[in-house]
């Protein structure tokens, strides 16, 4: 009975750690969408600050987003890595 | 004052401390007290070779001409590292386990060790880097002539360039051609960029917070500046925006110095992890006061002030000489890095590629020693530094170093792309060829070449104006500019489209055409299936597999049985938990399983196409090969046993069959032998039971009585004795007593023993005087035995008042015929064959006494004796014909 | 009145010791030494009890006991069975076809003479 429970056990995890690869691969194409499209326009139009500086902050805060979700993923990949 | 002379002192002493910190990790790394090397963060920080000097200084002049428009030289790399888990990560192991030392060695030996492919790259990559390595030279005399441009006795701005390049080659040379790595790891130089790029990252951070905090009024100062100060349009998420972040994604792979640090030098994958976050950190620490600093660069420094120099003259105007210095050293280590780690990873490609397979050629007749290879490589390879430096100076004086350092740089990033569709099909689709991948690079470079990297010259160099302008040959549509007439405006955007896609349809087109030669296609599968080989590791994409069979079969054979297969099959491999490894067996295994539910054919539909994820390695084709082979000759065999079997079992049917008759006639035989002996022990066992009890009887049947039973008892003696002859004679044991014996004296003794048996005295026994005359050699008392059994049955059963019995002699060739014949009632035509049979019974006998065996063991004897006795067909009475041989 | 016994038997020997026991046992004794004909004798004498012997000449015993019980007047007719052969499938024929006692030769006086009175007896 309990080997049946690790089995299920460990699938789930399998099914856990498989999530963090899909993660990992949206991340850049996440990065990609934000960055490369003019996305940023149908935002800052309408806002009082330039477009200048509107995209300065948009393009920083995206970027600091990115270095974020990628420090979190690579802590749990790692853990992957090294657990085999 | 900072004269040139400190300056020089500065510069000198941080080579020193360079070639220190250089020196102790090679020989920590020969002592194999690699810990600290091996660390994430010197990998991380030697990946940030990417900064050049175009970041340290052209980054500030592209903000201060084209607004945002230089982030996406670093947006690019960012996403590619957060992006590392597909692609990069495969690139790493690929360079890790099939021993990769260059971009170069990458794809030939992806396309089956082609050498002609790796002389084609490298010599791209030569051309290529020769604008950057010019860059990095023309960035490193301008900031000196920042400092010296009042001093009359500082050395040209040529001079400086040489010098600068001579003392770079040296450093390159003692550092990174001190001895062979196996790997091409150079750990000392590594270790000392790592350094640089701390250098270069405080340097910047330094003049960017002083420019925020102290030049300007804090960050809403800066920015509110910005907004006066650069051009309306933000120059971000153009069509150049997406070209210039590709551009730069692809660079920081293809660059030779990018791919040695990444992928040449990485020795452990958990590095890029790290690196996945903490690289685009470090680029996002570079260029985040690269605004700040240009926009206050143009509000204090006068007009038509370069504003590459930025950096370094801001700082001087503000009075800081030491800040100055710090940023001088930083764009110091910013354009040494680079050349450094270019230099060696070009000479490289050069001496692996061309040089080394060049001298091997020439010298096949003699058989080359590794100590020849040894000191060949080294030697070609300080040469091609001294050449690559040289190159790159030529470059510099020929181009007379134009305003724009970002400009040189992105040339150099579409020149090395011309590699990137043969890199990334080669890794992904396993038809890509080498015929492709060869003649789409050349069409790559070609149109680089004319598009962009020969325009630069502005018509100096190959590529004279009047074609600028009017076309090759004066044709309009062949406008380097201006290809096919389509026009884009920005030229870099416009090679880079017709470059990269020319390439990639020509790679596509060709690989579809060729068809990949077997090493090739070994190569392919390697590369491409780089994660499927396991070892001993759990590779993701097996735990996929696994994952994906499980739940698939969940879905055809349900959960229980699903997990009950897949835990046997783990358990089976040794594991103790987890999903069992997906291997060729197991598969053939889930198939067999499958095919239950759902039918053989869509199973192993199925089954392949989730297998077909997974490499068929040459050794498994030939385990199936072999187990085929063996399994033919294994059904060939046993056909052949089948066949020996059938007719076993056919010679065993038989067999059987006969025994099965035996043994009926064997109960028949014990059966009736019972009967024959149970009817005189009736009549035995209950008479004496009569007397024996005592009651009375008349004296007349007591007689009667006892006398029955000697007579019954007699009958029984006889039967017995009969069964045993009988037995005996059929046995083939008996021996036959050959005498000389005259006929007609035997007959006469047998008609004598007759008569004591039966009453003969009205029997008219009339023999033939001829039998007087003839002589046997048989065996007389058995012979005997036939005669008195016939005579004895003749007088027994005849009914007539006067028997008369006849025993004539018929002569024969090799024998003579006895015939006794009676005229008694004879035998029933039917029933001739039967009576010789054992315990037959005449079905119009009268009183049955012992007739059962008497003709049989006639029979018998009459075999052994080699004779025969038969029945002959007679009107009336019995005729028995006795042939007897004349010699037994 | 006495009862009426028919010995069908063949040996003459056998038939004799029987006859011998059967009469001083005082029943009346009648003989019959053929299978043919057997059941005529049987349905004109009518006997209370046939012993039967199973190997008979021209027709077996086995044979008459199927006619017998075939026919109503006799299908209950007390027979008993005599046989000198020793297999058992013959002991179950015989049952099968309604024998009412089979017995095997040689048989013991005292047994037989029991076993007749018996089935006299019914």
């Amino acid at each position: 009975m309990s080997e049946k429970q690790s089995f299920d056990e460990v699938n789930q995890k399998n099914r856990r750690s498989r999530k963090k690869r899909e993660i990992a691969l949206i991340l850049p194409v996440i990065g990609v969408l934000l960055l490369l499209t003019p996305i940023v326009k149908l935002f800052i139009g309408s806002t009082e600050t330039s477009p200048l500086i509107g995209a300065l902050l948009f393009i920083f805060g995206v970027w600091a987003a990115l270095i974020a979700a990628a420090f979190i993923l690579s802590r749990s990949l790692i853990f992957e890595i090294r657990d085999k | 004052m900072l004269t040139f002379n400190i300056l020089v002192a500065i510069c000198l002493v941080y080579v020193v401390i360079l070639f220190m910190v250089a020196a102790i990790a090679e020989q920590w790394a020969q002592k194999n007290k690699l810990s600290f090397l091996h660390s994430p963060i010197v990998y991380t920080l030697s990946i940030s070779v990417y900064c050049t000097a175009w970041t340290f200084y052209g980054a500030v002049g592209s903000a201060a001409r084209n607004g945002l428009e230089f982030l996406a030289i670093y947006l690019g790399p960012t996403l590619v590292f957060i992006g590392w888990w597909w692609f990069l990560r495969k690139l790493v192991r690929i360079g890790n386990t099939q021993r990769i030392t260059s971009i170069a060695d990458l794809i030939s030996s992806r396309y089956g060790k082609s050498n002609l492919l790796a002389v084609v790259v490298t010599l791209l990559a030569v051309i290529g880097s020769t604008p950057y390595i010019a860059l990095q030279l023309q960035s490193l005399t301008l900031s000196f002539a920042v400092f010296t441009h009042t001093n009359a006795n500082a050395p040209s701005p040529a001079i400086t360039a040489f010098l600068i390049a001579a003392g770079l080659a040296a450093f390159t040379v003692v550092f990174g051609t001190r001895n062979l790595d196996a790997n091409e790891r150079h750990h000392g130089v590594v270790t000392a960029i790592a350094v640089e790029a701390i250098v270069k990252l405080i340097a910047l951070l330094a003049v960017g917070i002083f420019v925020v905090w102290f030049v300007a009024d804090g960050p809403t100062d800066v920015l509110q500046n910005a907004e006066k100060m650069l051009p309306e349009t933000t120059g971000a998420f153009t069509p150049r925006w997406v070209t210039l972040t590709f551009l730069s994604a692809t660079a920081i792979i293809c660059l030779p110095r990018m791919f040695q640090v990444v992928v040449v030098e990485n020795d452990a994958e958990k590095h890029l992890a790290t690196a996945s976050w903490a690289f685009p950190l470090y680029l996002f620490l570079m260029c985040l006061f690269v605004v700040p600093i240009a926009v206050t660069g143009l509000e204090i420094l006068p007009e038509g002030s370069n504003p590459d120099l930025f950096v370094l003259t801001i700082p001087l105007a503000m009075g800081q000489d030491g800040l100055a210095a710090l940023a001088f050293l930083g764009g110091f280590s910013s354009a040494t890095s680079m050349v450094i780690v270019a230099a060696i990873a070009l000479s490289t490609m050069v001496s692996n590629h061309i040089v080394l397979p060049l001298w091997l050629r020439r010298a096949q007749a003699r058989n080359p020693e590794s100590d020849d290879v040894r000191s060949i490589l080294l030697r070609s390879r300080r040469i091609s530094i001294a050449g690559i430096l040289g190159l790159g100076y030529l470059y510099y004086q020929f181009t007379g170093g134009t305003e724009a350092l970002a400009s040189i740089g992105l040339i150099a990033f579409l020149g090395v792309a011309q590699v990137l569709p043969a890199l990334l099909f080669g890794l992904f689709w396993r038809n890509a060829s080498k015929w492709g991948a060869l003649v789409g690079i050349l069409v790559g470079f070609t149109v680089w070449a004319y598009t962009l990297f020969l325009p630069s010259f502005d018509g100096s160099f190959i590529l004279p104006n009047h074609v600028l302008e009017n076309g090759l040959f004066g044709l309009s549509t062949l406008r380097p500019q201006a290809l096919f007439g389509i026009n884009i405006p920005d030229p870099l955007v416009h090679a880079v489209f017709w470059s990269l896609s020319l390439n990639t349809l020509v790679l596509i087109t060709l690989s579809l055409m060729t068809t990949p030669k077997p090493l090739e296609n070994l190569q392919a599968l390697q590369f491409i299936n780089v994660f499927g080989r396991s070892s001993q590791q759990h590779m993701p994409s097996q735990i996929s597999t696994s994952e994906d069979l499980f739940v698939l079969a969940q879905r055809i054979v349900g959960r229980a049985q699903a997990a009950r297969l897949f835990e046997d099959k783990a358990k089976e491999q040794g594991k103790l938990y987890g999903l069992p490894d997906p291997t060729s067996e197991f598969i053939v295994t889930l198939e067999r399983e499958f095919a239950g539910s759902v039918g053989a054919a869509t199973a192993h539909a199925m089954m392949g196409q989730i297998s077909g994820r997974e490499t068929v390695s040459v050794e498994e084709l030939i385990a199936v090969a072999d187990e085929t082979a063996q399994v033919i000759e294994y059904s060939a065999r046993l056909e052949r046993q089948s066949k020996e079997l059938a007719e076993t079992a056919k010679e065993l049917r038989r067999a059987n069959d006969k025994l099965t008759k035996l043994s009926q006639q064997k109960d028949d035989f014990l059966s009736q032998v019972s009967h024959e002996l149970r009817t005189p022990m009736t009549s035995i066992r209950s008479f004496s039971a009569i007397l024996m009890s005592g009651e009375e009887v008349d004296h007349k049947q007591f007689v009667r009585f006892s006398s029955i039973i000697n007579d019954e008892s007699q009958r029984l003696t006889r039967i017995l004795d009969d069964i045993l002859d009988l037995s005996f004679l059929e046995s083939g044991k008996a021996k036959l007593n050959l005498q000389h014996k005259n006929l007609g004296e035997m007959l006469e003794q047998s008609i004598i023993a007759s008569s004591s048996i039966n009453d003969i005295s009205k029997a008219d026994i009339r023999l033939s005087e001829k039998f007087a005359s003839v002589d046997l050699v048989t065996d007389a008392d058995r012979l005997a035995q036939v005669f008195i059994n016939i005579i004895s049955n003749a007088i027994k059963y005849n009914d007539k008042p006067k028997p008369i019995i006849k025993i004539d002699l018929e002569e024969g060739q090799n024998g003579i015929m006895v015939v006794i014949s009676d005229n008694g009632p004879g035998i029933p035509e039917g029933e001739h064959e039967i009576i010789f049979e054992k315990f037959s019974k005449l079905s119009s006998g009268g009183a049955a006494s012992g007739v059962g065996l008497g003709l049989s063991i006639c029979a018998e004897i009459m075999r052994n004796l080699g004779g025969k006795i038969s029945l002959r067909p007679s009107r009336t009475g019995a005729t028995f014909a006795i042939w007897i041989p004349k010699k037994v | 009145m006495s009862k009426s016994v028919l010995i069908v038997e063949d040996e003459p020997f056998i038939m004799e010791a029987l006859s011998f026991l059967l009469k001083r046992d005082g029943l009346d004794i009648s003989t019959f030494t053929d299978g043919q004909g057997c059941v005529e004798r049987i349905q004109a004498l009518k006997p209370d009890l046939v012993i039967l012997d199973m190997m008979l000449p021209n027709r077996s015993g086995m044979q008459i006991l199927e006619d017998l019980r075939a026919m109503d007047d006799f299908s209950n007719l007390p027979v008993l069975m005599l046989t000198a052969k020793g297999q058992k499938k013959d002991r179950a024929a015989a049952e099968s076809a309604g024998v009412s006692l089979f017995m095997t030769k040689p048989f013991s006086n005292k047994e037989i003479i029991q076993n007749v009175h018996r089935l006299l007896d019914r």
